[in-house]
């Protein structure tokens, strides 16, 4: 039995901060939910996949964020309960739908969830969402822990029902990949999902210009009626933390006992000393997210007392609680990850409120703005704002001296297929070529030797990117784009190609998924979001709509016809399109797994090798590996792909390897 | 009470699923634990890393020079995580390589083993080095090098259970036809971190 969907009451169970949400999502009786996969997201739905039919729930991965937010936006202007997630830069996507729906709203409930990521674990970009919310009129709340973020999306439902606004569950990396303990409470199991009757009512969803002025009036009311829930809201909360209590320290801390003691007796050195407790010297802390994480634990090691904020619902503001709260502190410390969002609007609050007392921050450098936080960066942050003379613990980390380690950076696997078209893209362009990349795991095509990635901006920008290079340069041009991102938003820069009559090559690398996230469907494959036989969308006849006249499909791993075709497509005078259609390699060896079928793997026959490195030097396929000198491949990895022995010049290379499972 | 383990090593080592345990197992007896995963790109060969807290913890992360035990289940990951120990720390180093493609394409060096144990010998001296993929062979097979080391862990007597909860948890979580072996690691993995840390302690 699966314990997201337990129906004891009160049961308590391990679960990630995504799996969280789902089961929050439930225990708000959600009836859709919608999305297209982007980590760190992705396994809300993945859990979706698994449980909604059991629950009578309706799920998709829908062809894009836009596209997954309009789905929730009519089923919720239906009176539907409705989830939508996103990876932040999904909200980019979403943004055109999302700005007016705010200045709509809906009849039933819809969270947003955006799930952040500092650090850029696995982004372009660490945009801090929270900014969105400001923007559009977002209600938002903001987890600190898995826990929460189960009981934050039962209560972002409840609220968006009762605005009629949509509301943002803003997470972070951190939170969503967090295992944490659950206390389960009550869902409703169904047969099937919830469907309802949409009800006309005049010029509600239908904002005419001259009507729009009424509905931005609408938003501000209901921001203002969100303030006043803001004030109240149950998951910010105002604790004292008594830093210098001792009472926590237990058997376990001994082992840093001695490290401890010098850092306690250093504080008493510097600014935090008894005295100046007793003089009322009243420090004040406002945090939100998985900051209050960092910050509890900061202040405990370094045994400070101090007063803290943590804001739940960080749009809008609770504005009089954090008045009252700075009225009750002589100097306030800003602890949030990326922008300064809550301390500019904290400071405006002060000013207001006629109060002077110094808030530290980001602004006079205390906290970075940049990168996740931990609680080493907290603990260096409070440090540098109270200006505390004492080492910080990592300082004081063990000094190993100088270490030369390899690095471990991804690599495209053994076999992919992806590999094989770079090689042949190289082969024929070299350098000269411009290699124009787009968002997948083809984005590693990046490293040497394949260097198949002079730019990647965002999803589908390569064919758009590959218009202006073709107006601005005279050099061959290659695009990129793997199947679901050329669903994703990969088209429209290709009609817009067609039309312009810009000339390059687009080259689908189709491999029947969405790899880099881990494996969703997406309209090109007979599947849908629960492995359910599902009308597939042909990528083949939407190209050949547009009136493209080169179009070929070729599966990569033979290079020599994988190579004519490439060089007929690079001597087209106008737009042409290479399907390059071979499945994810993870894919096919699940489903050679499946069938009980062996990979035979391939072997280098050191008596015919002449070590001239080519296989190597241009294709480095990772499962290759060299001992004294000679080059070998890893049977356990190889994928049985073949195309190494396709490029060796001496047939060193051949396919007698035992058959290993 | 703070407990912090921390697991370090290479996407397909089954890193994921020695947290999953260790996390289940506090749940299983009424201990606060939080265990952070790393996902995305470490399917591709990437680093992985996980850290496991328990009791009084509020942060996903374990401060740096804060891990009670570092559990390295590749060598040269010990090194690369070497920022999370203390002297105090204990060290169980699995000492089955597996090189980054960079050092088997001859681009970069792997460091020798014995460069590598001096270098952790010299931070603590609570250190076990195993052939954790080899005592897994041993059980059965190698995919369960992770119960191996785990088993380690639930040798060095840091942890608020016993080895009989947490056999109870693996038992709860992992199907049957799977259970007996990934045991036969775990308890292999017990009785060798045991027996090193004996003589020494
Ligand atoms: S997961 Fe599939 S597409 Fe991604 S690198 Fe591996 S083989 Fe290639
Ligand atoms: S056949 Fe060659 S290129 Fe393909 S996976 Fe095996 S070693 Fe790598």
């Amino acid at each position: 039995m699966d314990d997201l969907i337990s129906e004891v009451i009160g049961k308590k169970i391990l679960a990630l901060g995504n799996e969280a949400i789902a089961r929050g999502a439930l225990e708000g009786r959600v009836d859709v939910v919608t999305a297209y996969p982007g980590t760190p997201s992705t396994e809300i739905g993945d859990t979706f996949a698994r449980i909604a039919q059991k629950v009578g729930v309706y799920f998709e991965w829908s062809v894009n964020e836009k596209v997954a937010l309009e789905v929730a936006i009519g089923a919720a202007m239906s009176g539907l309960r409705c989830m939508t997630f996103m990876k932040q830069v999904g909200l980019n996507v979403a943004a055109d739908a999302l700005m007016t729906y705010c200045y709509i709203g809906h009849r039933g409930a819809h969270v947003i969830v955006s799930a952040d990521d500092p650090s850029c674990h696995s982004s372009q970009n660490e945009q801090d969402n929270r900014l969105f919310a400001r923007f559009a009129n977002l209600p938002m709340l903001e987890p600190s822990s898995p826990n929460e973020a189960k009981e934050m999306t039962r209560y972002a439902l409840d609220i968006s029902e009762e605005l009629e606004q949509p509301v943002m569950l803003r997470t972070t990396t951190r939170i969503c990949h967090t295992r944490g303990v659950l206390e389960l409470n009550k869902i409703d199991i169904r047969e099937e999902h919830r469907k309802t009757e949409f009800i006309k009512e005049k010029y509600r969803f239908t904002k005419i210009p001259a009507l729009a002025w009424e509905a931005h009036t609408r938003v501000l009311d209901v921001m203002d009626q969100a303030r006043r829930i803001s004030e109240k809201c149950p998951f910010t909360t105002t604790e004292e933390i008594n830093g210098i209590d001792e009472s926590h320290t237990d058997a376990h801390d001994r082992s840093d006992a001695s490290r401890d003691a010098s850092a306690s007796s250093k504080i008493q050195d510097g600014f935090f000393t008894d005295e100046s407790a007793d003089s009322g010297e009243k420090i004040g802390i406002i945090t939100s997210g998985v900051s209050y994480g960092h910050l509890k634990e900061a202040l405990e090691s370094l045994k400070i007392n101090a007063r803290v904020m943590k804001i739940g619902m960080t749009n809008p503001l609770p504005d009089a609680s954090i008045a009252n709260f700075l009225k009750s502190c002589n100097k306030v410390i800003m602890v949030e990850e990326v922008e300064p969002y809550l301390e500019e609007q904290v400071k405006i609050i002060a000013k207001d409120n006629d109060l002077t007392i110094p808030i530290l921050g980001k602004a006079d450098g205390h906290f970075p703005r940049i990168f996740e936080y931990s609680i080493d960066i907290v603990r260096r942050g409070i440090i540098s704002a109270l200006g505390l003379e004492m080492e910080t613990k990592s300082d004081n980390a063990l000094n190993v001296g100088e270490m030369e380690l390899p690095r471990r950076p991804p690599t495209l696997c053994p076999g992919c297929p992806h590999r094989a078209s770079f090689y042949v893209s190289r082969k024929i362009n070299k350098d000269h070529g411009i290699y124009s990349s787009d968002i997948g795991c083809y984005s590693l095509g990046l490293l040497p030797p394949l260097r198949a990635a002079d730019v990647w901006v965002c999803m589908g920008a390569s064919s758009g990117l590959a218009c202006g290079f073709s107006e601005s340069t005279d050099q061959p041009i290659l695009a990129f784009v793997g199947d679901s991102t050329f669903f994703h938003s990969g088209l429209s820069g290709l009609i817009n190609a067609v039309h312009h009559n810009h000339r390059f090559v687009y080259v689908i690398l189709d491999n029947s998924t969405t790899a880099m996230t881990g494996h969703q469907p997406h309209p090109g494959i007979p599947r849908n979001s629960f492995d359910e036989i599902a009308p597939a969308v042909d990528i083949k006849k939407i190209v050949e709509a547009l009136g493209i006249t080169f179009i070929e499909e070729v599966n990569p791993l033979d290079l020599e016809k994988t190579e004519e075709v490439f060089r007929r497509a690079m001597d087209h005078q106008s737009v042409s399109v290479i399907i390059a259609k071979e499945p994810c390699t993870l894919l096919k060896l699940r489903e050679m797994k499946a069938r009980g079928q062996r990979v035979v793997p391939y072997n280098v026959d050191l008596n015919e090798c002449k070590k001239c490195m080519k296989c190597i030097n241009t294709l480095a396929c990772p499962a290759f590996y060299i001992r004294n000198e000679d080059i070998r491949i890893n049977p356990s990895m190889c994928s049985g792909c073949g195309v190494c022995a396709q490029i060796c010049s001496f047939d060193a290379i051949s396919q007698e390897g035992e058959a290993v499972l | 009470m703070k407990i912090n383990i921390y697991l370090a090593g290479i996407g397909g080592q089954g890193i994921l699923t020695a947290a999953q345990v260790l996390g289940r197992v506090a749940v299983d007896n009424g201990v606060n634990v939080l265990v952070n995963e790393t996902h995305g790109m470490a399917q591709r060969g990437g680093v992985v890393t996980c850290n496991v807290r328990y009791g009084d913890v509020f942060s996903p992360l374990i401060p740096e020079g804060e891990a009670d035990v570092l559990t390295a289940f590749e060598p040269v990951e010990a090194l690369r995580s070497i920022k999370i120990a203390n002297e105090n720390t204990y060290f169980i180093v699995n000492t089955a390589r597996i090189y980054p493609f960079t050092v088997s394409l001859g681009q970069e060096k792997y460091p020798p083993m014995e460069y590598l144990m001096e270098k952790i010998k010299k931070i603590s001296r609570r250190v076990v080095f195993l052939d954790a993929s080899e005592l897994a062979r041993e059980a059965g097979n190698e995919i369960c090098t992770n119960m191996v080391l785990v088993g380690g862990i639930f040798a060095l007597g840091v942890l608020p259970f016993d080895k009989d909860q947490f056999i109870t948890t693996l038992e709860r979580v992992l199907p049957p036809k799977i259970f007996k072996v990934n045991l036969e690691a775990f308890l292999n993995g017990n009785k060798f971190v045991r027996d090193e840390m004996a003589p020494k302690e």
